[in-house]
């Protein structure tokens, strides 16, 4: 009990620290001062304020906002129409850049993984030690010829089963 | 108080000159601070006048303003916990107090050689020192009641919770206190 009091004796002596000189003076002006900057701050970024410098700009300047906003219209359009120029052939000739490399091919090169179960299953499991994965000709002889079609139209990257 | 609620500043800045000095010294006690007391006496002000028109007038202004206060200033302590600092020699004591003092304090905290600039600061190291290794709660109850002298009912008031848990606080911190100032008061 002694000693709660002694700890309240003690803590009470901290009412005598005092602020600073001075520096409890013009706490109303700091508050003004603060309150003004706020506001000014908060105005600044409302869609009011700023609509009203678009249309200043506009009204002030009207030959060099024109032409600012015309050059940036150019642009735009010219990115949008060089983008399709390029598109469209991409669309149009899609299955003549798979042609020539698929039918030439006397592999068949396939990287589905559910063909790796078939692979296993054909494959002896010696063969699938980890010194035969290491050798670079692994698989190869595990590899079914493509046998071409005489009058075979020409295989789309889709119908080729390449998967980039 | 209707003035302030339609946004007259001039019929706020009577209340701010009537509960700046109460309101600083809450703020500066629990942060031990000056610069930062000042600050944060600031912004409680901005927000105070802010949320005015959702004031309502079943609560005391001062309870409310201190609410605000003790939110505000625990939000920078738990914001800025590895950056701390105390303002030092800038205690004003009362020379009488002086003897109070030298009745509390161990030989270890004050030597028979030190002057009174040198114990007073000694002193407010020691204290300061104690109040901040405490949770930022315990010190919002500590030093409105221990150091500012409000009562039990008026700080779960302002801090929006029942008084049997102001108590159960205060209870810990000055078990927390007594423990970290053993070495350097008698009786303890």
């Amino acid at each position: 009990m002694e000693n709660d009091e002694t700890l309240q004796r003690l803590l009470a002596l901290k009412r005598c620290e005092k602020p600073l000189p001075g520096s409890l003076d013009n706490v109303v002006g700091d508050f003004h001062r603060r309150l003004r900057y706020e506001q000014f701050r908060r105005e600044q970024h409302s869609p009011a304020v700023l609509w009203s410098r678009f249309m200043d700009a506009l009204l002030a300047e009207p030959i060099s906002f024109l032409r600012h906003a015309t050059a940036g219209a150019a642009v735009a359009a010219g990115m949008v129409l060089g983008l399709g120029t390029l598109a469209i052939p991409l669309a149009n000739h899609q299955g003549q850049f798979a042609a020539p490399a698929v039918a030439q091919s006397n592999l068949r090169i396939d990287l589905e993984p559910s063909d790796d179960a078939a692979l296993r299953a054909i494959a002896p499991a010696d063969a699938l030690s980890i010194e035969a994965l290491a050798d670079p000709d692994f698989g190869r002889q595990f590899a079914q010829p493509l046998v071409p079609q005489p009058q075979a139209a020409p295989v789309s990257f889709d119908e080729a089963n390449i998967i980039f | 108080m209707a003035r302030v609620q339609a946004g007259d500043t001039s019929a706020f800045d009577q209340l701010i000159e009537r509960y700046k000095g109460r309101l600083y010294a809450t703020i500066y006690h629990m942060t031990s601070n000056h610069e930062d007391a000042a600050d944060l006496l600031q912004e409680t002000l901005i927000r105070a006048f802010r949320a005015m028109p959702r004031f309502r007038r079943d609560a005391r202004f001062s309870t409310w303003a201190h609410r605000i206060a003790v939110n505000v200033t625990i939000n920078h302590l738990r914001q800025n916990k590895k950056r701390f600092s105390m303002s030092l020699d800038q205690m004003e004591m009362d020379p009488n107090e002086l003897d109070s003092i030298r009745e509390l304090l161990s030989e270890q905290a004050l030597r028979p050689g030190d002057d009174r600039e040198e114990q007073i600061a000694s002193l407010q190291k020691i204290l300061n020192e104690a109040i901040q290794s405490l949770s930022e709660n315990h010190r919002a109850v500590v030093v409105m009641h221990s150091v500012q002298g409000m009562t039990h009912g008026q700080i779960a008031e302002i801090l929006g919770i029942p008084e049997g848990t102001v108590k159960t606080r205060l209870f810990h911190a000055h078990r927390l206190l007594r423990k970290k100032l053993a070495r350097h008061l008698k009786d303890f």
